[in-house]
């Protein structure tokens, strides 16, 4: 499983523009994308970004690709609604549109230059982008505006680093149990030059057990280095569930529906249920009827308290696919004769 | 044999909650941000931190007090709508979760 993080760099466009020239990157048409023309007015580019949110914004939509288009869109805005940025934006698609894919010579002036390099994927490249222009936390720490103080104080004393976010899913037997498992993370770090590159590293995680869906896990230190000697930030993960092909969760509940014949609902009986500890035993009570609730206890995710498993009945036919079979469905009609309609009014 | 580095995670809701700062850099905005949520009752704080003579430095967020105020965040960047029409959508968004979550079981 891979979860890319991606450090937020506290450098000017200039350096995206390096970075566009030396990688060779697939040049976006953020008009395109607000459905706007070049020469949108900030009221048109804000009207439309709007328009675009409601249909793409994640929370609300039901397009498949949402998520990919909101994160365009968002980064399209970003841009061309920051007027400086629009008009580096602009110089670039001039060039871009004139000469090709490259910008045209001169575009980096006043600018140092990189060596070639592969270029990351399409992804990797504007989340990278939409970071780029963002002014960070720490951006705007360095320019006086801590989070934790409202007027401007420049920074004179250590300070901790970044804290990150990033998403991780587990399976439900991981937060059963706890399990190690290793994150792929894709930052921004200074080089010896002090220039930000993209860098991968892998980290492996100690999962605790009885860790629910939506809580958060704090791995210290692992955010960004801390500023004037301060110590690292820490990594945050939001654990998500991988869909279960047995177990639906809430809380530390789970739930499970279990198919039963017929006469196991109707004569009860003994029937071996399936738990993340193991198989168990379940006493079904005689005139079970679907939809019934059986709570075992103690056995969904650990915790104080620890969560319980509802078995849900759902009771499951037998086909009338041989003669011994329709056979037996005869005698049953004739042995419990019963109208399932009665409370509709109806005779039969 | 090469060596692994394992890290060990803390669940933020067992004696590891966010303090005001890092709920505030989680969802990249001032603190002042973060304490106008609690006082609107938009997040809560640790309830035993809510005393009045307890000052918002030293306030404490489980995850799902960041987890929403994340979700507050996003929407009202995204929406470019304000504090109260974010939060009324956050609320909408998680009732329509539920009860599709509802529907599914």
């Amino acid at each position: 499983m891979c979860f890319a993080l991606f450090a937020l760099i506290v450098k000017t466009s200039s350096y995206f523009w390096r970075l566009l020239a030396s990688k060779h990157m697939e040049f976006k048409d953020y008009y395109k994308i607000l459905e706007l023309a070049p020469e949108a007015s900030q009221d048109d580019i804000r009207k439309s970004y709007r328009k675009l949110a409601r249909k793409y914004h994640p929370d609300v939509s039901k397009e498949k690709d949402a998520e990919v288009r909101m994160r365009e869109i968002n980064e399209a805005n970003d841009v061309l609604r920051d007027t400086e940025k629009r008009a580096s934006y602009d110089q670039l698609r001039t060039s871009v549109s004139s000469g090709g894919a490259a910008p045209g010579p001169g575009w980096d002036r006043g600018f140092e230059s990189s060596g070639g390099g592969a270029a990351p994927n399409d992804a990797e490249f504007h989340d990278f982008f939409s970071n780029l222009f963002r002014q960070s936390a720490q951006q705007r720490r360095e320019q006086g505006v801590d989070p934790r103080r409202s007027g401007a104080q420049a920074r004179t004393q250590p300070e901790k680093g970044e804290d990150h976010h990033a998403d991780i899913e587990i399976s439900l037997e991981d937060s059963f149990a706890g399990a190690t498992r290793e994150l792929s993370l894709r930052a921004v770090q200074l080089d010896a030059e002090g220039r930000p590159q993209l860098a991968n590293r892998t980290l492996s995680v100690k999962i605790p057990a009885g860790v629910r869906a939506g809580q958060m896990i704090r791995l210290a230190g692992q955010g960004m280095p801390g500023g004037a000697g301060g110590v690292a930030g820490d990594l945050f993960l939001t654990v998500h569930f991988a869909p279960h092909p047995l177990y639906h969760v809430q809380g530390r509940d789970l739930s499970l529906k279990l198919p039963v014949a017929p006469w196991e609902a109707a004569l009860g009986g003994k029937v071996h249920v399936p738990t993340l500890q193991g198989e168990v035993e379940v006493s079904i009570a005689a005139g079970s009827q679907p939809g019934s609730k059986l709570r075992l206890k103690g056995k969904g995710l650990p915790g104080d308290p620890v969560g319980d498993l509802y078995v849900v009945l759902e009771v499951v036919w037998p086909p009338a696919t041989t003669d011994a079979a329709r056979a037996a469905y005869q005698d049953l009609a004739k042995a419990a004769p019963f109208n399932p309609r009665r409370h509709l009014g109806v005779q039969g | 044999m090469k060596s692994v580095t394992i890290y060990s995670a803390v669940v933020v809701d067992e004696g590891a909650q966010l303090s005001l700062y890092e709920i505030a850099c989680l969802c990249e905005q001032q603190t002042d941000w973060v304490v106008t949520l609690v006082r609107e009752g938009l997040v809560v704080v640790e309830p035993h931190l809510m005393a009045t003579d307890i000052s918002p430095e030293q306030w404490l967020f489980a995850s799902a007090a960041a987890a929403r105020a994340r979700h507050i965040a996003r929407v009202q960047r995204d929406f470019d709508v304000n504090l109260d029409a974010a939060a009324l959508m956050v609320d909408m968004m998680q009732e329509i979760r539920f009860l599709k979550t509802q529907i599914q079981r």
